[in-house]
């Protein structure tokens, strides 16, 4: 655009030239791009660009959008929450009274997981690893006595052949062949991967899940606040969990991004006793004054609600 | 080409005064490096060289570490006991006693441990009150030389007692 009105202005100019009888040569497109002014304007642009990039860039440091690292266990949220509906609050029960919605607890896994003891996908490959955390026998619907005390091999004794007997029942053989012996050395050496790292030597115990949702430490966010209190969906700021196979941050997790929400977002507030005491904001919805209150009206964008 | 003050010479050349060297001593910076013959190097580049390279190599390698984020993990319990939920503390009555003080209290834990000793307000005997020991005694229960479990005694009648002193 700025090139083209340059090009304009010079024809013009040229033409005034001419027609006042002085003869001024056409400068070539070297010329003009090699002059003084143009390399200039040049610089500045890059200098403005790289600035911007550098703002840009440095802002979004520490940012995780898309964020969808390898689980120890290949866990699917599409199966779980999609296929077979459970709710997102059976398993994550702290997200409505705690400020956190942690990672459930294995033996949470265990209220079905004692009976569905072959996955849909994965079979035995997976859902071994959690028998393995908490120490349950598949085999004797048992959770094994002293399993904190057992050695490797030990456990390795009990999953290796409850692998290869779910292995010879679902391909109905009486012995394991080479494929079988095969599947067992490796789901147990996934097992052992997954289970144990520099710091955990030990097969037994919790399992190490790669936290995805990270936000700063000066940052307050509850839960149940956007959960109980406010109604919110998960989906909101989670996205389609329900359809995703390997779970992925979907938000920025930025302060504007919340901010953002905070301005849009009508609150929740007929019959919702948390905020029967905003008397003021009740009788100017009543009067018909006032159509909506946002999170912005009752405070949302005050810094110290989120940090203090 | 007098040069040399109080004979005070540097390599052989210079001593010689070497038509060539003493041209070169004239241009500070020049842009050949000055080779002393009496003197030899291993290194093919020279100290400025070095630099450069110390310094785009600490940048580079400062670039790109910081734009890595490290791996938080995220560690659930294995049984999870049914009062505690992360991120909530739970309050437990209790007593301070710390020779003839005695202050009921309540204890703030998060995920199993104390992190706050306050005055009990049902309370008949002190309404809530408490006392700078008592506030304080949160400390001597990361004691490392507390007793870390049940102390076994001897009773008289020959039996094991637990959580007797």
């Amino acid at each position: 655009m700025a090139l083209l009105l340059t090009k304009i202005i010079s024809n013009l100019n040229q033409i005034a030239a001419a027609r006042e009888g002085e003869h001024v040569p056409a400068k070539s497109i070297a010329q003009i791009l090699t002059s003084k002014g143009v390399i200039t304007f040049l610089i500045f642009a890059a200098i403005i660009l790289g600035a911007y990039t550098t703002v840009n860039k440095a802002t979004e440091l520490g940012r995780q959008e898309g964020y969808a690292p390898d689980q120890p266990i290949k866990f699917s949220h599409a199966t779980h929450a999609g296929v077979n509906k459970i709710d997102c609050q059976y398993c994550h029960d702290s997200a409505r009274r705690s400020k956190h919605s942690s990672i459930p607890s294995t033996n949470t896994c265990m209220n079905c997981h004692a009976a569905i003891k072959n996955g849909s996908t994965y079979g035995t490959a997976e859902l071994t690893k959690i028998y393995a955390s908490i120490g349950y026998d598949p085999a004797t619907n048992k959770y094994i006595e002293n399993y904190d005390s057992k050695t490797e091999e030990e456990i390795k004794a009990i999953y290796t052949k409850w692998i290869g007997d779910e292995y010879k029942r679902v391909k109905e053989k009486a012995d394991l062949d080479d494929e079988g012996v095969r599947l067992v050395t490796q789901q147990w050496a996934d097992i052992k991967k997954s289970l144990t790292n520099e710091q955990k030597k030990k097969i037994q115990g919790p399992i190490e899940w790669v936290r995805i949702h990270n936000l700063p430490d000066h940052v307050y966010f509850n839960h149940s606040q956007h959960v109980t209190v406010g109604k919110l969906e998960c989906q909101t700021c989670h996205g389609k969990v329900e359809e995703m196979d390997v779970m992925k941050q979907m938000s920025p997790l930025s302060m504007g991004w919340c901010i953002n929400c905070h301005r849009q977002t009508e609150v929740k507030f007929k019959d919702n006793a948390y905020y029967a005491n905003y008397t003021r904001y009740h009788e100017e919805m009543a009067a018909g004054k006032r159509d909506k209150v946002t999170v912005a009206d009752i405070g949302g964008l005050e810094c110290q609600k989120c940090h203090y | 080409m007098e040069k040399q003050l109080d004979n005070i010479w540097i390599g052989q050349k210079d001593l010689t005064r070497d038509e060539e060297f003493m041209k070169s001593t004239n241009q500070e910076f020049a842009e050949e490096q000055v080779t002393y013959a009496d003197m030899t190097s291993n290194l093919s580049g020279n100290r400025r060289d070095f630099l450069k390279f110390l310094g785009f190599g600490l940048g580079a390698a400062t670039v790109a570490a910081g734009c890595d984020i490290p791996v938080k993990r995220a560690i659930p319990y294995v049984i999870k006991p049914d009062q505690i939920v992360p991120g909530v503390a739970n309050y437990y009555a209790s007593t301070f006693v710390n020779g003839g003080d005695y202050c009921p209290v309540l204890v703030k834990t998060r995920e199993g441990r104390p992190i706050k000793i306050e005055g009990n307000d049902l309370s008949t005997i002190t309404g809530g009150g408490t006392s700078a020991r008592a506030q304080a005694s949160v400390l001597s229960l990361y004691d490392t030389n507390r007793f870390t479990g049940r102390r076994l005694k001897m009773a008289q009648d020959g039996k094991i007692h637990l959580g007797q002193k």
